[in-house]
């Protein structure tokens, strides 16, 4: 049995924590509009269940912690205590108390946190207007008088209770099956069972879904009267019920057949008993009457015939199968470069179905770990409210696009980053509300955070409607710090870029918001480590936005597989846009820049034969892969255009994972390494080397 | 023949452990969310007896007892109700419901397979 609870205790640790994130959802929600009774019934409903669920698996602080804001909470859904920003306050301080709680279970719990949860309590009470009832230790101590019963059995005294149990006609309307009730009594001990039926209409005014029969029960047990009235319970209002100790009456033996005859007879047992009383004194210490352990009731498991719409799957568990999918597709690359050698076609066939298994395959466990991205974005609702006002500011928190889906893993190490990116913003982004006023912006700030798909990307961007970064105090920094020369130009936006430097912070002083000595460089490596990039905008006295662009997923991507001087490279397909040939002309100049003619469009492209100093002889006419890079069409010259194939990015290693306009590397079907080009980066190169000639 | 009980709770703990318990004893087990989903469910699985939790989304324990009380197939049997003792009131509504019983929480597994027995024998 224990095993059921210890199950169900590692899926309350998982539910309560999607209870508390609900929790805190609503009642930031509930801030805004107090008098939504359904945000109050639902922020009821999931203090209750943390409450029911916590104390069944053994969480007894936060049940005893939670009882008194349940309480409260039914106050507010019943209109007796009013929505106030002191009962939200104290009811979020509550949330990150049960989720302390929650994790530290084995720790010591006592001190701070128990000083923390009164001083709630305390506030949450007053709010009630009175002492919260605390749970009364009633039903935890019930248990252990039934210890005691128990550890008495053997030597405690049998007495005879005659039982009248009359049930009210319309007991089975409560689904409530009498028999079950006397056979629970009888398992009790020795028993006598009698029915009267004088109570039966005749045929024709009978109601079969009534109940007309009564009974008198004569129980020889060790049990007490509580115990026997318990069987009764659910039933106690449905019914009369009577019962008494014979024993108080007669210190005889009752004498169970002419009991029997009497109250068959009568109806009743006289006052006087002797009639039904045998000769010999009662022994007091008669063994116990038979009490049957029902574990013979143990039969085979049930079926199974639960059907689930959805399932909890261990995180590490989807990784594991991605990861596999992985080798599968690497192991399928070399399958269809075997065949291709073979023709075969009836090899090609199956080679072909598998291919296209293993891509259906390789697409859906891609999606099992795709979340959406509002799951985070509601965590910084309250990241913002709390850090606002411990600034002083006022500043509204503006979502948008929270339905865009994107790798799990992606997410929880996406937290860190926008988390110091949005404390930025409100430090050093969104002026006090003076000087606000006094440029004639709204008193309330604005931060945005918006997440769309663009191409194989998602596109996460911060705005803030703030000061503005001012190019010239970052410049000054740059010098003051060493990280530019005097002689230097430089654009705003490779400025703005300098934020990223390790070391480079333009406030003079760290606040308690930003100033956690973790800087943007930290910010940039994190977001580039999940081959993002990140990218400043800003406006003086306008605003900042701050653009994080993430590829969908990790581990594997559609490449076209191309080469230059017989190396294979592979360029994510979903940048492409179309391929061009183009004959190689001698006269031009090497690294100046290039244009083809598509369709009437001047589109430079770049050849990667020179970025990365490859030797030999360019082939008579080049291929061009046409790209899409920050909506700007940019071509790439190489060789030759393979085909189209999955592949799966492996990390360059610490070693080469600086090389410049590469993301990652992959493994061919025949053994061979394939570089994957980094795009963005290629551009970005390029474009630093026209602005440096 | 074992014999089919319905949990109805949106605690999807309370409901494993239910679950567990009930299949551990021999009996088959049907999960449902809330009352919405319970009803749905009863209609192409008979069931001998129904666990219900009182505060669910959707539809709670109260209207699930009502509904089932309605239905021909159900008037009968036993619908318990499973609550906490801050709501003794809905006891009492529970019963008017026709309820056949309740467990209160927190109860463990031994509490819970003593009161499947006393209402479904």
């Amino acid at each position: 049995m224990s095993s059921a609870v210890e199950a169900g205790r590692q899926a309350f640790i998982v539910e309560a924590h999607d209870l508390l994130a609900q929790l805190e959802e609503s009642l930031l929600a509930l801030e805004e509009e107090p008098d939504n009774q359904e945000l109050v019934n639902r922020i009821f409903r999931c203090m209750h269940t943390i409450k029911g669920s916590g104390g069944m698996f053994g969480f007894d602080l936060i049940e005893s912690f939670t009882h008194t804001l349940e309480n409260t909470l039914d106050d507010v859904r019943k209109g007796a205590v009013k929505v106030t920003q002191n009962l939200i306050d104290l009811s979020l301080a509550a949330c990150d108390e049960i989720t302390i709680l929650l994790e530290g279970r084995a720790k010591n719990l006592e001190d701070e946190g128990a000083v923390r949860r009164a001083q709630i309590l305390q506030g949450i009470e007053t709010l009630q207007g009175g002492p919260g009832s605390l749970p009364t230790p009633a039903h935890s101590g019930e248990p252990i008088e039934n210890i005691i019963e128990s550890e008495q059995e053997g030597n405690s005294p049998v007495w005879t209770w005659l039982i009248t149990f009359v049930p009210e006609k319309n007991i089975f309307s409560f689904g409530t099956k009498p028999l079950l009730l006397l056979k629970e009594l009888q398992e009790m001990g020795e028993s006598r069972l009698i029915c009267h039926t004088d109570k039966l209409d005749s045929l024709d005014k009978l109601d079969p879904e009534s109940c007309y029969f009564w009974w008198h029960i004569l129980l020889e047990t060790d049990r007490s009267s509580d115990d026997i009235r318990d069987v009764f319970m659910f039933v106690e209002d449905d019914c009369r019920l009577e019962i008494k100790n014979l024993n108080t009456l007669t210190d005889r033996t009752v004498d169970f057949d002419r009991a029997e005859a009497v109250l068959r007879e009568k109806g009743r047992l006289d006052e006087d008993l002797s009639a039904v009383v045998r000769g010999k004194e009662r022994a007091l210490q008669k063994e116990t009457g038979s009490m049957q352990k029902d574990s013979d009731n143990k039969t085979g498991q049930g079926e199974d015939s639960r059907r689930v719409a959805s399932i909890r799957v261990d995180a590490e568990r989807l990784d594991i199968l991605v990861n596999l999918v992985g080798e599968m597709v690497i192991t399928q690359a070399r399958l269809r470069e075997a065949v291709d050698t073979q023709h075969d076609t009836g090899l090609s066939i199956v080679s072909e179905e598998m291919e296209r298994l293993t891509s259906e395959l390789r697409d859906i466990s891609m999606s099992m770990r795709m979340v959406p991205i509002g799951t985070m974005f509601s965590k910084f609702k309250r990241l913002v409210r709390d850090q606002s006002r411990q600034y002083g500011k006022s500043i509204d928190l503006a979502l948008n696009g929270g339905e865009t889906e994107l790798d799990k893993n992606v997410i929880e190490k996406l937290n860190d980053p926008l988390v110091h990116i949005i404390r930025n913003a409100i430090d050093h982004g969104i002026e006090p509300e003076a000087n606000r006023m006094v440029n004639g912006k709204n008193r309330k700030g604005t931060i945005t955070l918006s997440a769309f798909q663009a191409g194989a990307d998602v596109v996460i961007e911060i705005n803030d409607d703030g000061a503005g970064i001012d190019p010239g105090i970052v410049r000054a920094r740059a010098l003051e710090k060493g990280l530019i020369n005097e002689s230097d130009i430089l654009t705003d936006n490779e400025l703005y870029g300098l934020i990223f430097r390790p070391g480079f912070s333009t406030k003079k002083q760290a606040t308690s918001l930003s100033g956690r000595g973790v800087g943007m460089d930290v910010v940039k490596k994190n977001v580039e480590a999940l081959r993002g990039s990140l990218e400043v905008n800003s406006t003086k006295g306008k605003g900042t936005s701050v653009i994080i662009k993430i590829p969908l997923t990790l581990g594997i991507i559609e490449g076209l597989l191309v080469s230059i001087a017989g190396e294979y490279y592979v360029c994510p397909l979903s940048v492409v846009e179309e391929c061009i040939e183009k004959p190689y002309d001698e006269r031009s100049e090497k690294g100046a820049s290039q244009f083809i003619n598509v369709r009437g469009e001047a589109v430079p492209y770049i050849r990667l034969r020179e970025t990365f100093e490859i030797k030999g002889t360019v082939p008579a006419i080049e291929q061009i892969l046409i790209t899409k890079v920050n909506n700007e069409r940019v071509g790439f010259a190489v060789d030759e255009i393979i085909r189209e194939q999955q592949v799966v990015i492996k990390s360059l290693g610490r070693m080469y994972g600086g090389v410049n306009g590469v993301s990652g590397a992959t493994i061919m079907g025949d053994g061979s390494v394939g570089m994957i080009l980094d795009v963005q980066k290629l551009v970005s190169m390029a474009g630093s080397q026209e602005t440096n000639k | 023949m074992s014999r089919t009980i319905m949990t109805v709770d949106d605690s999807t703990s309370v409901r494993q452990m239910v679950s567990f318990t009930l299949q551990e004893a021999g009996y088959t087990v049907v999960e449902a969310a809330d009352g919405q989903e319970a009803l749905m469910k009863i209609g192409d699985q008979p069931v001998d007896m129904v666990l219900a939790d009182l505060n669910m989304p959707n539809m709670d324990g109260i209207t699930l007892i009502k509904n089932l009380r309605a239905k021909q197939e159900y008037k009968f049997i036993p619908l318990v109700m499973l609550t906490t003792e801050s709501q003794s009131g809905k006891k009492q509504e529970g019963k008017d419901a026709g309820a056949t019983g309740w467990i209160v929480k927190p109860f463990n597994p031994d509490q819970l397979l003593g009161v499947v027995r006393k209402v479904l024998g």
